[in-house]
């Protein structure tokens, strides 16, 4: 069988509350314990003393002033004190006893009447006044204290809904940065792997093209020998008549080295390397190189800005290839100002941050250098015509090229790449907006000498 | 005096007889030639070369077994051997006298002077007839 318990939907709720571990619900929880607690005339009998010592003051008022009637207002004092603060009976019991202390000041006052009945009746009707005063009070405290109960009861219950609301939500936040964070974890993985199969099919390429190559040299290096022994026994033995004879047979010669350089970076480029490594300083190698293309730097107006940082940690190398590296890169440079212009090259050693070598391979990147790792960088740049945008993103594959038909073989930057790769530096060759091309070497920092 | 004798052993039958040209041009080699990796041994010993220019791949066999054989014959031990390669990367600039294995080789393609140069190499380093 339901019946109504009083407080049975807060101890409901409170029971709800309690489930709850949120710092907000238990918050919510005290206000309702607290409303628990109120009740109308929290201390009636308190109330009721107060009443009717109040009753006995105005008594002794009344008795003292003698017959006078308005005295009678005085009384809806303690009566309303104690409807508002001890409820209806306590309030009735005050009217009562007020009518009463009423009659008999009016009676110990000797006032006289013109029927012996009328204080009776007077009496009476004070008590009915004052009994209306009492219950009316009563029953305006009692809604009131019913208002604010359910105010109160429907203000926790709504603290406790958005206590809830707010554990939901931070809920709903974990489980959001856990799904950001498995979606960041998948991606690497995604990225991880791509890069993974990336190598794998470069690794195919490069066996294929090294089985290629390995034939192709044998098979092309045999006839170019041929010509060459031909074009060297013509050129003692032809007597030069003919003023075109010397230059038929430079112009042959010229293309059977041409055609052998490219045999020869082909073979270099797939060839199997093993690093010679020793302690190096990079601005060495780069002040090695440059003397190796000094020939070159003779050919047309040529200013070189050497700004190399003094003091350049020593990175394990392999000597050899590296200069290799540089002549290829300083090559290129000059091979793009035919006409002359300025050749800078600058080496610094500084804390690696991505913003300082760009997005050139965003996928490897990140995994090989961390934040603040000491990284060397040499910087490469001419004053040359650029390189089609469009055709950045090849300069690395094998055969491609800017440059005029039989001025390079495509490979020189393929090497450097490969040679880069060995050693674990980053290459990125991108545009300057002020025009001319930047190749960025980017080492790791020194390691503990072996 | 008389004149350095050069064992070309090469299966390029044009490379062999430009190569024997372009040697005995210079008026101080003698020069005989062999394809075939099966008549190396019988022609050095008959002919008793100063210096054996060896092509690295030949057909069925390889060069560095062949110099084996030339050098396990008594009379051949300390003729020394010049390999030449169509395998290997051209060297930047001059070609050095690069050894693998103990043996100078060169790189095809291979100019007349960088022949000589390797043949001479090859004679000072046996303390043979070096000119």
């Amino acid at each position: 069988m339901l019946r109504y318990e009083p407080g049975r939907r807060e101890k409901q709720l409170q029971t709800t509350m309690l489930e709850s571990t949120a710092p907000q619900t238990r918050q919510s929880n005290d206000v309702v314990q607290r409303l628990g607690r109120r009740r109308p005339g929290a201390s009636p009998l308190l109330a009721l003393g107060s009443a009717i010592a109040l009753v006995a003051v105005v008594w002794f008022g009344d008795y003292m002033t003698g017959a006078e009637p308005s005295f009678l207002i005085f009384y809806l004092v303690p009566v309303s004190v104690a409807a508002w603060f001890a409820g209806k009976w306590p309030s009735v019991a005050v009217s009562i006893a007020s009518a009463v202390a009423w009659f008999a000041a009016d009676a110990l006052s000797g006032t006289r009447y013109s029927h012996g009945l009328i204080p009776y009746w007077n009496a009476l009707v004070c008590l009915g006044s004052f009994l209306i005063v009492g219950i009316l009070l009563s029953a305006l405290r009692s809604a009131q204290v019913h208002l604010q109960e359910k105010v109160d009861e429907r203000t926790a219950a709504l603290r406790g809904e958005i206590a809830e609301r707010q554990r939901k939500e931070e809920q709903l936040v974990l489980s959001k940065n856990e799904l950001l964070g498995a979606l960041h974890d998948l991606k690497k993985s995604h990225e991880e792997l791509k890069s993974a199969q990336l190598q794998l099919i470069e690794a195919e390429k490069m066996e294929t093209l090294g089985r290629l190559a390995a034939g192709i040299a044998h098979e092309v290096k045999n006839p170019l020998a041929i010509i060459l022994a031909g074009v060297d026994y013509l050129d003692h033995h032809v007597p030069m008549a003919n003023e075109h004879v010397p230059d038929v047979l430079r112009r042959t010669r010229d293309a059977v080295e041409r055609a052998d350089s490219v045999i020869s970076e082909l073979l270099e480029v797939s060839a199997p390397h093993d690093l010679e490594l020793s302690a190096e300083n990079l601005n060495r190698l780069v002040e090695q190189a440059i003397l190796l293309v000094q020939h070159q730097l003779n050919a047309a107006p040529y200013t070189v800005i050497k700004d190399l940082e003094p003091d350049l940690p020593m990175l394990w190398l392999d000597a050899n290839k590296i200069k290799q590296v540089f002549i290829n890169v300083f090559t290129n440079a000059l091979d793009a100002m035919p006409e002359g212009g300025k050749l800078t090259i600058r080496t610094r050693a500084k804390a690696f941050r991505l913003t300082a070598f760009g997005a050139a391979d965003p996928a490897q990147s990140p995994s090989r250098f961390h934040p603040e790792q000491m990284v060397v960088i040499v910087e490469v740049d001419d004053s040359g015509a650029g390189i089609p945008p469009d055709k950045l993103d090849r300069v690395f594959d094998p055969f491609f090229t800017t440059k005029t038909a039989g001025q390079g073989s495509g490979l020189g930057l393929t090497v450097i790449k490969k040679i880069a790769e060995l050693h674990g530096a980053l290459i990125d060759v991108r545009n300057r907006p002020e025009g001319g091309v930047r190749v960025t070497l980017l080492f790791e920092g020194p390691r503990p000498l072996l | 005096m008389s004149k350095t004798r050069i064992l070309v052993v090469d299966d390029e039958q044009d490379f062999i007889w430009l190569l024997k040209l372009n040697l005995e041009s210079t008026g101080h080699y003698t020069v005989r030639t062999e394809r075939s990796p099966a008549n190396v041994l019988a022609m050095a010993r008959e002919f008793r070369p100063d210096v054996i220019v060896l092509d690295a791949l030949l057909p069925g066999e390889n060069g560095y077994e062949i110099a084996a054989r030339l050098h396990a014959t008594a009379e051949l031990r300390d003729v020394p051997v010049l390999f030449l390669t169509a395998s290997v990367a051209r060297a930047r600039g001059p070609e050095p006298m690069r050894k693998f294995a103990g043996h100078r080789f060169l790189s095809k393609p291979v100019t007349v002077q960088d022949l000589v140069a390797g043949i001479e190499a090859c004679l000072r380093e046996t303390g043979c007839r070096a000119r």
